[in-house]
């Protein structure tokens, strides 16, 4: 695998980027997206947000000479991105749970953070808090679908599941959603 | 379900408008200033290390390599004759990284080992480990072991072995002239072409004589034979040499007590210094062992112990490679105790290290 990559500018000189650059450039070009989707899964977590915008770019490093169409980039961040936040709340769901709390000796889950608590008391960032108390495999199905406007195949693409699971996801969703007040209807 | 076809459904629930509302503010924010360059200077970093595909494989190579080396030790396992072979063989064989002798396993840090079963030669700081007994070589060494047992043919090492339960079956160690009863302590056996001694730190054992004169001896003390027993250390005299001023008459029973109590508890603090020591000595941290015994000998000890720590102190600056810093402490050692039992013994090394 080679560590750079050779190409002819404008006037025929040869420009040798290493990876790093390459990397760099593409952080500067997607990071906004990455962020987003990461502060939006995080539950509105700036810090949870921050370490896994550069988990995800870390992970480019290993991928960047196999990614050849630029074009492929923003749908290339768009999974891997949202793959990562799904795992990591898969992770910390489980952290979380009583029995791993009990083994490791936690007592409680961590407190949130009193930024999040005051700006969810102000009103749109309550919305953070409703998807956070979804499931990670619902919280991340239901925002493909309704804010990124994903249609299910694509969902299930992206998360590797069949369509008829990500339908039930969706459904599952829904009814918790409601159920904590959200209005959840047709355009 | 309403979405199951390919057309983009796009639904407005009150959460998804309040969500993208969200996404949009985001947007028109950006990432955190403080974030961004955080993360752009962590990726600088994860660059830097990058750098080389070879880098970027070294994880993988270094798996590879873990990996190939569990199956050569495993392969040089399995290939690798039987114990009993080597004993039969009795050609002289470098033993493998994990070789047996007998029931004991070859180990230590650095240990280079060789020969048969009949006998191994071993350098400082290998060890003989079974279940029921570990012995450290301290000079180099040449052992027998046979089975359970162990024969000291050759040098100096140190006995540690597990309480035995069975009273009626103890361990035995076989020296030159005679053999070592033992069951469950700590001693040092040094063995010469022509004589030995043992010295024991805790515990107890007995020495059978081949004419089946049985010597028990107690923490402190010291047994010698061959020719090391032709001038064999005289422990009273020893006593009252540097005890003189202190000392009742031996024949006050109480008295008589008193100090072997005291020798007792002095052995076995001086046993625990020793065992540290020993730890030290076979990390190879010698200064952190000699300070442990500078410190120690500053404290008052009965004679006995304060000869045996003075001196692993000598042999630990010499082990240390420290020639002038051991010459003068057995200098000092021969000065404090003319008569001791390591007499014999410092004067040899003196003359190994040209201590003149």
């Amino acid at each position: 695998m080679s560590d750079s990559s050779s190409t002819i500018d404008g006037a025929g000189v040869e420009t040798r980027a290493t990876r790093a650059e390459r990397v760099e450039a593409l952080y500067v070009e997607h990071r906004e997206l990455v962020y987003r989707l990461a502060l939006r899964y995080g539950g509105g977590n700036p810090a949870w947000a921050e370490d896994l915008t550069q988990e995800v770019f870390v992970r480019l490093f290993d991928v960047i000479d196999d990614l050849e169409a630029r074009d492929g980039l923003e749908s290339w961040f768009y999974r891997v991105t949202s793959n990562r936040c799904l795992n990591r709340l898969r992770a910390e769901r489980l952290r979380n749970s009583g029995p791993v709390r009990w083994l490791l000796g936690r007592r409680a889950p961590e407190p949130r953070d009193p930024e999040r608590i005051v700006a969810a008391r102000e009103g749109l960032a309550h919305a953070w808090e409703t998807l956070a108390t979804l499931p990670p495999k619902e919280r991340v199905a239901f925002s493909m679908h309704y804010v990124d406007g994903k249609k299910q195949t694509e969902i299930a693409e992206i998360l590797g599941h069949s369509k008829g699971y990500v339908s039930k996801l969706i459904k599952r969703a829904e009814d918790r959603v409601r159920a904590q007040g959200w209005e959840v209807s047709d355009a | 379900m309403r979405d199951s076809d390919d057309t983009p459904d796009v639904k407005s629930p009150e959460l998804a408008t309040v969500l993208r509302e969200l996404d949009a503010q985001q947007s028109v924010q950006g990432m955190p200033i403080g974030a961004r360059n955080r993360v752009a200077l962590a990726l600088r970093e994860h660059g830097g290390r990058q750098r080389s595909a070879w880098h970027r494989w070294l994880p993988a190579a270094s798996f590879a390599a873990g990996a190939a080396l569990v199956l050569a030790v495993v392969g040089a396992r399995w290939l690798q004759p039987e114990p009993s072979a080597l004993v039969s063989s009795g050609v002289s064989v470098a033993l493998a990284p994990t070789p047996t002798v007998g029931a004991f396993r070859v180990g230590g840090e650095g240990c280079v080992a060789s020969g048969n079963a009949e006998d191994t030669t071993l350098a400082p700081h290998c060890r003989l480990e079974a279940e029921h007994m570990t012995v450290e070589v301290w000079e180099q060494a040449s052992v027998r072991a046979q089975g359970q047992s162990v024969t000291v043919n050759r040098g100096r090492v140190l006995f540690d072995v597990e309480p035995v339960r069975d009273l009626s079956k103890p361990v035995a160690v076989g020296v030159s002239h005679g053999r070592i009863e033992v069951v469950g302590t700590r001693f040092a056996v040094q063995q010469s072409a022509t004589g030995g001694h043992v010295d024991l730190l805790e515990g107890k054992i007995r020495f059978h004589q081949p004419d089946g004169v049985v010597v028990d001896v107690l923490p402190g003390e010291r047994h010698a034979w061959g020719d090391e027993a032709v001038a064999p250390f005289d422990a009273e005299v020893e006593i009252l040499e540097t005890d003189a001023p202190h000392v009742e008459p031996e024949s006050d029973p109480k008295s008589a007590r008193s100090r072997s109590r005291r020798r007792s508890v002095s052995a076995a603090a001086a046993a625990r210094i020793i065992e540290r020591v020993t730890e030290l000595r076979a990390e190879k941290r010698y200064g952190a062992a000699i300070s442990e015994l500078r410190r120690a000998l500053r404290r008052p000890w009965d004679a006995r112990t304060a000869q045996v720590l003075s001196y692993e102190l000598g042999e630990l600056l010499r082990t240390a490679e420290d020639t002038e810093g051991a010459c003068q402490h057995f200098e000092a050692h021969q000065a404090a105790y003319p008569r001791g039992r390591y007499r014999g013994a410092v004067d040899r090394v003196m003359r190994r290290l040209h201590c003149d």
